[in-house]
């Protein structure tokens, strides 16, 4: 530009145009909705330039994906619901380039770095872990070869409770084709976690054992009983706790009992099965050795499973499992016995024995390694305290100390809350896309309302002006599209763009469709006013006098009829912004997405999921929506007031 | 009055030839953007690929020539009852297709659906008819957007006079403020608000509505048991209602008698020693009665074709819920129906007023 | 001595708005006898219209009369209940013709059904008595009389303004108030109009308060004249007090910037500045930043002063 600003005859009209504003502005601001329009205005630019000004290039596109969001916790709460009495474990989100600690030790580059964190309420966090970036090392052999060393990532957790144990334990991989020095990225996960030695720590620690006397005389039963302690632990950590949050819990009420009057029917079929048998083999009275053994080594079952029966209240777990490998073993002898053709038994019987045995083997393997009969109750509460995380990366077998690495360790805690406005699902940060939703839902607003009454004031003018067959045109076409249901045609038309637009700008060109139906839909109205006042200022004697004298149609459109149009098409323009940004949250509320970070799209999250009873994330977006369309609906109230003075006084 | 017939015979006639100008838009959008034909398509592999499967797994031994065959066959079959080919086996081109919904709408042949979406909402079984369908959800939205639309305009009508009245004041600046909130609240969002506080919170309501359907259907078996229970569903939504929109209608009608009661005969006529009520009655309602009326028959009238996106927060199984399963499943038969049920009621609420000014406003008489 | 009809003292009518308080009407005085007319004149803005709400109690809000009274047929007025006040005194005692009458007929009604219902409230009358009489009424204004079934759209501006002179004529009060009733006529049916109203009091003899800015309009029909200037009264005197003899700067101002059709023409002294803004009134004299003799005084109120019987001026020219 070379021309300098002052002398450009534009910017001179520009700078009238904005003095001849000025009056304007001082009469809004003289009436309570202007004047809190005009601040609510004020905020809302802030926000706009703020986003417009920080946004990362590429929320746009990526926002959506969960992966962006991947240290958020998941619907979690602002932060601040704490200091109002709803206590929520902390998010923790540290990453260091630099660890506190580089050791190069005999041929092992060992980084260590230290993370604390405190737990200080009595609930837990959604998840904890590692991310760490380390570059893969090679060095050349005496051969001349190529070596990689890859980084081992080793985690130890030292609890308040004194429990230490090392979390993680992993040699990072890396693919055949990436080249030496690129960044390996690991991210612990719980197939990872070492949940074994988490389970071992706190046994030993809180003497976590199966008591004698339900274990019984036979102490070699310990350690299937304690297998079955430890898997019942296991089983709860992983389900109930999801694994890696068990970090951060502590045993709170243990119990193991005996399930023995349970097993009484189950002992009492068996019984019944193996009198039968034996009553069956009793009955042909065939007397032989074979069938003598068979006789007795099937009463022995029947008499061990009776005995068991009958003192099943004070039986121990041993008298459980010894008594029914003897039954078994009984009835081993006796099968085996009926296989000698003396034995004279009938093939039915024989099958109908083994299948007894089948099921008595059977039963002792659950009772042995399930929870059938022994039970175990472990019930876990979160640990408050310090915690201290310290991760280790070592490379072992360099021959030399490498000039520079590069690493990058992060370490997670998802709390139960984050940043000021929480988080949706697929931990979307609240805060964010309201930020970034302002300048789209003001920029949707405006275009949308700027087209629209220019086209209206354009139509009205000319179909008041021009009158004849123009006018009739507009008119009809008016009147037919007031007609026209607008919500379900918008419909209809948002779901056939969801279909047809793809690639890259998909986004932009669902929402510029949305606005030009909306344009069409929404000029009529003041078209129709605009055609009335261009109607009645034709007719004013300094008009006509004006015509007489012989002025041009432009010269009098432009001179006497836009000027008075303007105001109140201002007024209109001003009430019509919301119109737009209601109308795209709305579509998008139904499922009609267009993929941009708008205030709507998170409404439409949490209706899609059916989470109204989650406030955080449905208030701040529709507080949003109501607060932008409040400032334009009370800057229309404003200037409605000064372009019409009937509605004064307030 | 001269011509008065004359002057209600024209503007029917403009009705509805917007009538048909508008079936003809809706049909031309649905059909010739090649949306129902889309769908169309892929609900023709779909059935054609199930039926395959079906017989391979009945049938490990048939031949893959014998496949291709069945195959052909089979696509010809559905796209003759998806009406995308004729009898002969060409196929129908789009404005013909528009022309047969053109055609059906005009008769009022609202057809039959055979999506299940659709039918899902009554609940009934697909194939239903569209028009059956409609007459089982209509009922649905009237006791809840239209009845809640009539306590509106009832209070509105109650209170906008004397708030007109105290202009000014500081009751006349508190409904001003009122209206200017809540018509910036979307509805929608105020229903999932009232959700959560009196759904979640405080557990007075249901949070999902869709119930309302089977205690509706059998609302005849004990009338009495069921409108209670009916209570309980309608009374989230109507009060929902009731609140965003008594706002802009306190502001509409405050601003219509604000016109009148500024005017200069209504000064004159309490110079004139008229009592209060005479001067409200003759002067004020009556004069504002052609723009109250023609906002409180257009709202009724469209109050039947139900909010869309208010119903799907509710997950109020009414007219709106109806619409939008009937766009998802592109079910151009039903979207047709709901078309024709919209405009039809619109436009002839429009002509009723037509016939209202002429007996309302001794103006619009001799014109 | 004759009988008193309106006494008006110290009255003072302010409209309370957002900007602030417009003092309107600020303490004005005047009296009228029966079968005498007063003709109001000032500038636009001076409240002139205000006070004639003021005396039938219909100030639009947010305008309060503040202080004062007004005494009718030697009643407060002021004190009077409303519904009192609508019954024994609205229309019956005070009628009015308004400013712009043009908008003062109902659109929905016809001008029978709003003449008659004057006397259906009022007198009782059945309605086919009512409309009888309304019948006369039109055709006492020279309006054909089965005009009554007619709209007021269906009449043109002149007959409208008949018709609401004969409404206010329905109950031959004893006082009528005529705001601006030509305003927006045409000159010609402007003298018809004023020639009806003349020829209605005398042959009624009621009192008329004619209320215009245009003082030639005023000299053919009034008595006494009163000139308003910012809320006050400036100078209060008979017909020939006023005209041939103002006294006050603003009076003399004013008969200056009339138009005579007849006789020489005067340069018109017009008078410079602008009226004043009556929420933020000059303190003294409010026509101070404007009158040429203004001194030192004149930034206290004036006093008013009889300078000869029956003629008041409020100026420090004459203390
Ligand atoms: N409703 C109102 N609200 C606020 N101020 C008002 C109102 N009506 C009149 N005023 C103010 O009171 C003052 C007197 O007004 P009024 O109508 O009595 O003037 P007027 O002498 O009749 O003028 P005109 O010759 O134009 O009719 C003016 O300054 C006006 O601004
Ligand atoms: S009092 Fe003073 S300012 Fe006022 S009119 Fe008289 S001379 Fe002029
Ligand atoms: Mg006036």
């Amino acid at each position: 530009m070379s021309v300098p600003p002052g002398s450009n005859p534009k910017t001179q009209k520009s700078i009238k145009i904005v003095q001849s504003l000025k009056p304007i502005f001082g009469e809004i601001w003289r009436m309570t909705p202007g004047k809190v329009a005009i601040v609510l205005l004020v905020f809302l630019i802030a926000m706009s330039i703020v986003a417009v000004t920080i946004i990362p290039a590429d929320f746009i596109t990526k926002w959506e994906s969960p992966t962006y969001w991947e240290d958020n916790p998941v619907v979690a709460p602002p932060c601040w619901v704490s200091s109002f009495g709803y206590k929520v474990p902390a998010t923790l989100q540290a990453y260091t380039s630099e660890p506190n600690q580089v050791l190069f030790e005999g041929n092992a580059l060992t980084a260590e770095q230290a993370f604390n964190y405190n737990l200080d309420v009595d609930k837990l966090p959604q998840d904890i872990y590692i991310k760490v970036n380390a570059p893969l090392l090679c060095y050349k052999n005496q051969y001349g070869e190529e070596v990689r060393v890859t980084p081992e990532l080793r985690v130890v957790v030292e609890r308040p409770d004194g429990i230490v144990f090392e979390a993680w334990h992993v040699t990072l991989r890396y693919a055949e084709n990436i080249t030496c020095g690129s960044l390996l990225t690991y991210k612990t996960g719980k197939e990872s976690f070492n949940l074994a030695s988490l389970i071992n720590e706190m046994l030993t620690k809180y003497n976590i054992t199966v008591p004698e006397d339900i274990i019984g005389y036979n102490k070699s039963h310990t350690s299937t009983v304690s297998a079955i302690l430890r898997t019942t632990i296991r089983s709860e950590l992983e389900n109930r706790y999801l694994t890696t949050p068990s970090v951060f819990v502590t045993p709170d009420r243990v119990s193991v009992t005996l399930r023995s009057t349970e097993q009484n029917s189950t002992l009492s079929s068996f019984k019944i099965t193996l009198s039968e048998l034996l009553a069956a083999l009793k009955s042909d009275n065939v007397d032989t050795f074979s069938r003598r053994v068979v006789l007795e080594n099937l009463n022995n079952a029947v008499n061990n499973i009776t005995v068991l029966l009958s003192s099943i209240q004070l039986a121990t777990y041993s008298d459980f499992v010894d008594d029914l490998t003897n039954a078994r073993n009984s009835l081993d002898q006796a099968i085996k016995w009926s296989m000698d053709p003396d034995a004279r038994v009938p093939g039915d019987l024989r099958t109908r024995m083994q299948d007894a045995r089948e099921k008595l083997n059977k039963y002792i393997e659950t009772i042995t390694s399930t929870t059938e009969l022994i039970y175990p109750v472990v019930t876990f509460k979160p640990l408050q305290g310090d915690y201290k995380v310290t991760v280790n990366l070592v490379y072992s077998g360099l021959p030399t100390k490498p000039e520079q690495v590069n690493m990058r360790i992060g370490f997670i805690v998802k709390g139960g809350c984050y940043g000021i406005l929480g988080t949706a699902a697929k931990g979307i940060d609240i805060a964010s896309v309201i930020l970034y939703g302002t300048p789209i839902a003001l920029l949707i607003g405006l275009v949308a309302a700027v087209a629209s009454v220019m086209i209206g004031v354009v139509a009205g003018i000319v179909s008041g002006y021009y009158g004849g067959l123009v006018d009739e045109a507009i008119q009809r076409t008016v009147d037919i599209l007031s007609n026209i249901p607008f919500l379900p045609l918008m419909i209809i038309i948002g779901s056939i763009a969801q279909k047809s637009f793809t690639g890259e700008a998909r986004s932009l060109y669902i929402i510029l469709l949305y606005l030009v139906i909306l344009i069409i839909f929404s000029w009529g109205g003041l078209a129709i006013t605009v055609r009335a006042m261009t109607l009645s200022i034709k007719e004013e004697p300094y008009v006509e006098a004006a015509r007489a004298l012989g002025a041009s149609n432009t010269r009098i459109i432009f001179r006497h009829i836009f000027p008075q149009v303007m105001m109140y098409a201002t007024a209109a323009l001003v009430f019509r912004v919301p119109d737009a940004i209601l109308t795209e949250a709305g579509l998008s509320v139904l499922g009609l997405r267009h993929g941009w970070p708008t205030w709507g799209s998170l409404l439409a999250d949490a209706r899609a999921e059916y989470r109204y009873d989650i406030w955080w994330w449905i208030i701040p977006p529709g507080l949003m929506l109501s607060l932008t369309s409040l400032t334009f609906v009370l800057l229309g109230l404003a200037i409605e007031r000064i372009v019409e003075p009937r509605l004064r006084t307030l | 009055m001269p011509g008065a017939g004359t002057v209600i015979a024209r503007r029917g006639l403009i009705l509805l030839f917007s009538f048909i100008l508008i079936i003809v838009i809706i049909s031309a959008i649905i059909e010739g953007s090649g949306y129902s034909k889309d769908i169309y398509d892929a609900l023709v592999r779909e059935s054609v690929n199930a039926e395959i499967m079906a017989l391979r797994r009945g049938n490990p031994n048939v031949t893959d020539s014998f496949i291709r065959e069945y195959r052909e066959n089979l696509t010809i079959y559905y796209r003759k009852m998806y009406g995308l080919i004729d009898e002969q086996g060409r196929e129908i081109p789009p404005y013909v297709r528009m022309w047969n919904l053109v055609k059906r709408a005009l008769t009022l042949d609202l057809g039959k659906t055979d999506k299940v979406e659709v039918a899902n909402v009554v609940p009934t079984i697909a194939p239903a008819s569209v028009f059956e369908i409609i007459a089982t959800v209509l009922p649905r939205t009237i006791i809840v957007v239209t009845v809640g639309e009539l306590i509106v305009v009832i209070i509105a009508l109650l209170l906008a006079p004397r708030i007109a009245y105290r202009h000014g004041t500081l009751v006349d600046r508190l409904v001003v403020a009122y209206a200017a909130i809540f018509t910036a609240i979307p509805i929608w969002w105020l229903a999932m608000i009232f959700i959560q506080i009196f759904g979640y919170q405080l557990g007075l309501f249901p949070t999902s509505l869709r119930g309302v359907a089977t205690v509706l259907n059998k609302f005849w078996d004990n009338p009495l048991l069921n409108f209670i229970e009916v209570l309980k569903y309608i009374t989230l939504p109507i009060t929902v209602f009731v609140i965003w929109s008594l706002g802009s209608w306190l502001y509409g009608l405050r601003a219509m008698l604000l016109r009148v009661v500024r005017e200069d005969y209504v000064t004159v006529a309490k110079a004139k020693g008229l009592p209060e009520k005479d001067i409200t009655r003759k002067y004020v309602l009556r004069v504002s009665l052609a723009p109250v009326l023609t906002n409180v028959i257009l709202a009724l009238a469209s109050s039947l074709g139900g909010m869309i996106i208010t119903e799907s927060v509710f997950d109020w199984p009414g007219m709106g819920t109806l619409y939008y399963n009937a766009i998802t499943a592109a079910d151009s038969q039903t979207i047709m129906g709901l078309f024709v049920v919209y405009v039809g009621v619109y436009l002839i609420a429009r002509f009723i007023l037509e016939i209202l000014y002429i007996i309302i406003d001794p103006r619009v008489r001799v014109k | 001595m004759s009988e008193k009809l309106l006494e008006v003292r110290g009255l003072k009518t302010y409209f309370y708005t957002l900007k602030g308080v417009v003092k309107a009407v600020d303490g004005v005085d005047f009296e009228l006898n029966k079968g005498e007319s007063l003709g109001i004149a000032g500038e636009s803005g001076c409240g002139k219209s205000t006070l004639a709400f003021s005396i039938i109690r219909l100030v639009p809000a947010p305008g309060r009369i503040v202080d004062g009274q007004i005494s009718f047929m030697g009643k407060n007025v002021l004190d009077l209940s409303e519904e009192d006040f609508r019954r024994n005194v609205r229309w019956k005692g005070i009628s009015m013709i308004f400013q712009g009458a043009m908008n003062a007929l109902n659109p929905v009604y016809t001008i029978g059904d709003q003449i008659s219902e004057i006397m259906i409230i009022h007198r009782n009358y059945t309605k086919k008595e009512a409309l009888e009489e309304a019948k006369k009424l039109l055709e006492m204004v020279g309006i054909d009389p089965r005009r009554v079934k007619s709209y007021p759209h269906e009449l043109s501006g002149g007959m409208k303004q008949r018709v609401v002179i004969a409404m206010a004529l329905a109950l031959r009060p004893p006082l009528v108030i005529a705001d601006e009733p030509t305003t927006a006529l045409d000159v010609v049916v402007q003298a018809q109009i004023m020639n009806l109203l003349k020829k209605l009091k005398n042959e009624l003899g009621i009192s008329i308060i004619l209320i215009s800015h245009d003082l030639s309009l005023i000299a053919e029909i009034a008595d006494k004249v009163a000139i308003m200037y910012g809320g006050k009264i400036a100078e209060l005197g008979l017909s020939e007090h006023i005209y041939l003899n103002p006294k006050h700067p603003y009076t003399q101002g004013l008969l200056g910037s009339i138009p005579r059709l007849k006789g020489e023409i005067r340069d018109l002294t017009w008078i410079p500045g602008v009226p004043p803004d009556l929420s933020n009134p000059p303190p003294g004299c409010r026509f101070a930043p404007r009158c040429k003799y203004a001194s030192e005084k004149c930034n206290r109120e004036p006093p008013v002063i009889e300078i000869e019987r029956g003629h008041y001026v409020a100026c420090w020219l004459y203390a």
